[in-house]
């Protein structure tokens, strides 16, 4: 009885085999892509450290404006710049893609294997007339969105053996974002309930049930979906 | 009880394996039209009925071809229809200097790298001015059998006076596709058995298939020398359109010199250039780059046909011959709503390093004065081979020679069609003194667009090397407009009382129309196909006095 088992297992599995296979020919992968951009420059020798966001290449997508998403991209975020860095293999280049042709675009990272998107956003306040790259952490009526920059400090002393000038200081910061106001998350949990009066006992106690800390991103998106919550009703 | 288990294993094995493969019905492609028999420079209306599968909406290249031949096969027009749930329709006009004839209208769906299908059917076009005496030539195809299948159609009476209200009511299960129709009887009676048939499919570069689906045009072709016919393999096609942005894409030949390409969500009929660089974006110039037609241009044949004498409805003349002389006309295509952004429109040329308006300075006679008193970045000299050549000046002052120069967002490789342009034609110059990539290809020498006052450059330069086609997209689909009683006393003659190619049957089970001025024998149809092919089909006549 168990040989049958076996056999009548193999069998199954030979068919479903089949059938998943008869399926699958249709797709094809390509190379063919529309990225548009310009070449980067490498900039940042004197400066010790490096302006990219987690450092490294990290895998992600890209989605154009036109529509267009492309998958498994080696790309490097910029946050000296604000520029979104794509390695092409096919040509060998490295490639600055046009801002004003992003819709959004994807960072897998390599630890926990966790997706961060980030948007361009236009906003007058922003020195960057194409928009900032922000990481959406929250995409509702009212959005958090986080900014990662990196800044050059420059050292008082040159260390002339290794021609450094400074050091890139990464700073992030959370702001909350309705389509056309950007404003800072506050970073105190008094702040905040002073900016919405009207749902103060609800969030107090949203506060003391789920310990909710202003500087964990988690905790942060929950408290904004409350916001968001208690806004609508 | 071991064998039995296994021989019900060995049979689901069999039919988890048959179903995996793809399964076409006897009739995949079902075209009906609204009447049998038409005038020169009338509308044909149709409906097309597609099997669950065989296109899928979503996939590039998913519209249906309907187009026209003579008897013998030779291709006369042709449109493209958007397939939506395996339904489409829309409308073909007939040339108005067809002679009296037979002639073919064919349906197909034109898929890269697929079977392809087609339905055939025979239509009559009796021209007003023409001979009708003679003998004209028609397949041997069968009258269709009008018979009913079930009781669909319910009305409360079957005599009615012209112009009168008449409600129809269609019993019909759910999610059957169907179409609904009010024709004259004889048109209805005389409607002949369509043919079905089997394409062989055609091959293209893979590149395609990995795009985005969206509805648009498909631009496939080769690019072959001119000279020996061999095909140019790894090519660079440049595809791009006359207008005042950039639009343009790109695709790389394979070995057999194909290249393909969609332009997404354009529809209507598209001018298109098409130029062919190598891998350094120098242009190719002994090359020969054809487009595959859009439409099957078939063999001719003589084989097969009937003489039949030719039977002219003289009311049927007289309403074509009021709708032209009134204008009348009975439908009204709809617009195509919410139309996304384009992929078509690229960022190639990124944010200009400098941006010059001719308009703001005094009046150059030619390009060489453009570039030597306004526009810094580019220089105009001799080359070696005494040619003028374009040069780009970097910010950093490194030169870069011959860089892509765009026209009306057309890239022009002979410049001396621009050299005695002056500031009288040419509007704007933009220069990208930076290279520029543009997905697996470069533009390392930048790029300059110029763009003239009427964007008209292309319509009197003809420059070896860069072709222009015509391509069709999809029509905009149709809707019936039923005329309103009019002041002025104009007969109301419709051609066809009541038509409706996609008759949604899980919502719409009353349809309410006028009737018109004409009296006589009328058929109500409706035709549908249910999701396993099952056919629901009745037909009620009424007289109108």
């Amino acid at each position: 009885m168990k040989h049958a088992l076996k056999y009548i297992l193999t069998v199954v599995c030979m068919a479903l085999t089949i059938a998943a296979g008869a399926q699958g020919k249709a797709s094809k992968k390509t190379a063919i892509q529309h990225i548009t951009g310009e070449p980067f420059v490498y900039y940042y020798a004197t400066v010790e450290g490096l302006p990219f966001y987690m450092g490294g290449w990290l895998m992600g997508s890209v989605t154009m404006k036109s529509g267009e998403t492309y998958d498994d991209l080696q790309l490097r975020y910029d946050c000296y710049k604000d520029d979104l860095i794509y390695q092409n293999s096919l040509t060998n280049s490295v490639i600055i893609i046009d801002k004003n042709s992003i819709e959004q675009f994807t960072i897998t990272h390599l630890l926990d294997g966790r997706v961060e998107t980030f948007k361009p956003i236009v906003n007058k306040n922003l020195k960057e007339q194409n928009g900032h790259y922000f990481a959406i952490i929250l995409e509702d009526s009212l959005s958090v969105i986080k900014k990662y920059e990196a800044k050059e400090e420059e050292y008082s002393n040159v260390n002339m053996s290794q021609k450094k000038t400074g050091v890139f200081v990464h700073k992030e910061s959370r702001y909350t974002w309705d389509g056309n106001e950007l404003n800072a998350v506050p970073r105190f949990r008094r702040m905040l309930l002073r900016q919405y009066p009207e749902h103060k006992e609800e969030l107090r106690k949203f506060f003391f049930h789920n310990h909710i800390r202003m500087k964990n991103d988690n905790d942060v998106r929950l408290l904004y979906q409350e916001i968001n919550r208690l806004v609508r009703k | 009880m071991i064998t039995r288990v296994l021989s019900i294993l060995f049979f689901l094995t069999a039919t988890i394996g048959v179903s995996a493969q793809s399964f076409i019905p006897e009739y995949p492609i079902v075209l009906r039209t609204d009447r049998s028999s038409y005038i020169s420079g009338d509308n044909a209306l149709f409906s097309l009925f597609l099997y669950d599968g065989l296109v899928t909406d979503s996939e590039p290249g998913s519209d249906i071809y309907v187009d026209l031949t003579d008897i013998r096969n030779h291709w006369i027009t042709g449109t493209v229809a958007k397939v939506e749930n395996g339904r489409a329709s829309g409308m073909l006009e007939i040339p108005d200097n067809l002679v009296t004839a037979y002639y073919k209208l064919r349906a197909y769906t034109n898929y890269p790298n697929k079977d392809n299908y087609l339905c055939v059917s025979e239509i009559f076009v009796t021209n007003r001015f023409g001979n009708t005496s003679e003998a004209i030539l028609r397949s041997h195809l069968l009258k269709v059998e009008n018979e009913t299948s079930s009781q669909i159609i319910s009305i409360e009476k079957n005599e009615f006076r012209a112009k009168e209200k008449i409600d129809i009511a269609f019993d019909c299960p759910d999610s059957v596709s169907a179409m609904a129709r009010i024709v004259g009887k004889k048109q209805w009676a005389n409607e002949l058995e369509p043919n079905f048939g089997k394409i062989e499919p055609f091959k293209q570069n893979e590149g395609f298939t990995a795009l985005t689906p969206y509805d648009g045009i498909l631009v496939a072709g080769t690019v072959t020398d001119s000279v020996s016919g061999a095909p140019i393999d790894n090519a660079i096609v440049l595809i791009s359109l006359q207008d005042s942005i950039v639009r343009m894409m790109y695709d790389v030949t394979d070995s057999e010199g194909s290249f393909c390409v969609l332009l997404h969500n354009y529809y209507g009929e598209q001018e298109v250039f098409v130029s062919a660089f190598n891998r350094q974006m120098e242009p190719l110039r002994n090359t020969r780059i054809t487009l595959r037609k859009q439409f099957k241009y078939t063999i001719a044949t003589q084989s097969d046909l009937e003489t039949v004498m030719p039977e002219i409805d003289s009311m049927e003349l007289n309403k074509a011959l009021i709708a032209k002389a009134f204008e009348l006309q009975q439908f009204a295509p709809l617009g195509i709503e919410n139309r996304p952004a384009a992929l078509f429109d690229h960022f190639v040329v990124g944010e200009p390093r400098q941006s010059v308006l001719t308009d703001d300075f005094v009046e150059l006679n030619d390009f060489r004065e453009i570039t030597r008193e306004i526009t810094p970045f580019i220089r105009l000299r001799k080359g070696n081979n005494g040619q003028p050549e374009l040069r780009l000046v970097s910010d950093r002052g490194v030169v870069m020679v011959n860089p892509l120069l765009l026209v009306d967002g057309v890239p022009l490789t002979d410049l001396n069609q621009l050299i005695d342009k002056g500031s009288a034609v040419i509007k704007q110059v933009d220069t990208q003194n930076k290279p520029r990539y543009f997905g697996n290809i470069s533009f390392g020498s930048g790029i300059v667009a110029v763009w003239t006052h009427k964007l008209d450059f292309w319509e009197n330069c003809r420059v070896p090397g860069t072709y222009r086609f015509v391509v069709q997209g999809f029509q905009p689909p149709i809707t019936e407009s039923v005329p309103e009683p009019s002041k002025d006393r104009l007969p109301d003659l419709r051609q066809i009382i009541y038509w409706n190619p996609l008759v949604n049957t899980t919502e719409q089970k009353n349809v309410s129309t006028t009737l018109s001025d004409e009296a006589g024998e009328f058929v109500i149809e409706f035709f549908g196909i249910g999701r396993d092919g099952k056919i629901f089909k009745d037909f009620k006549q009424i007289n109108v006095r």
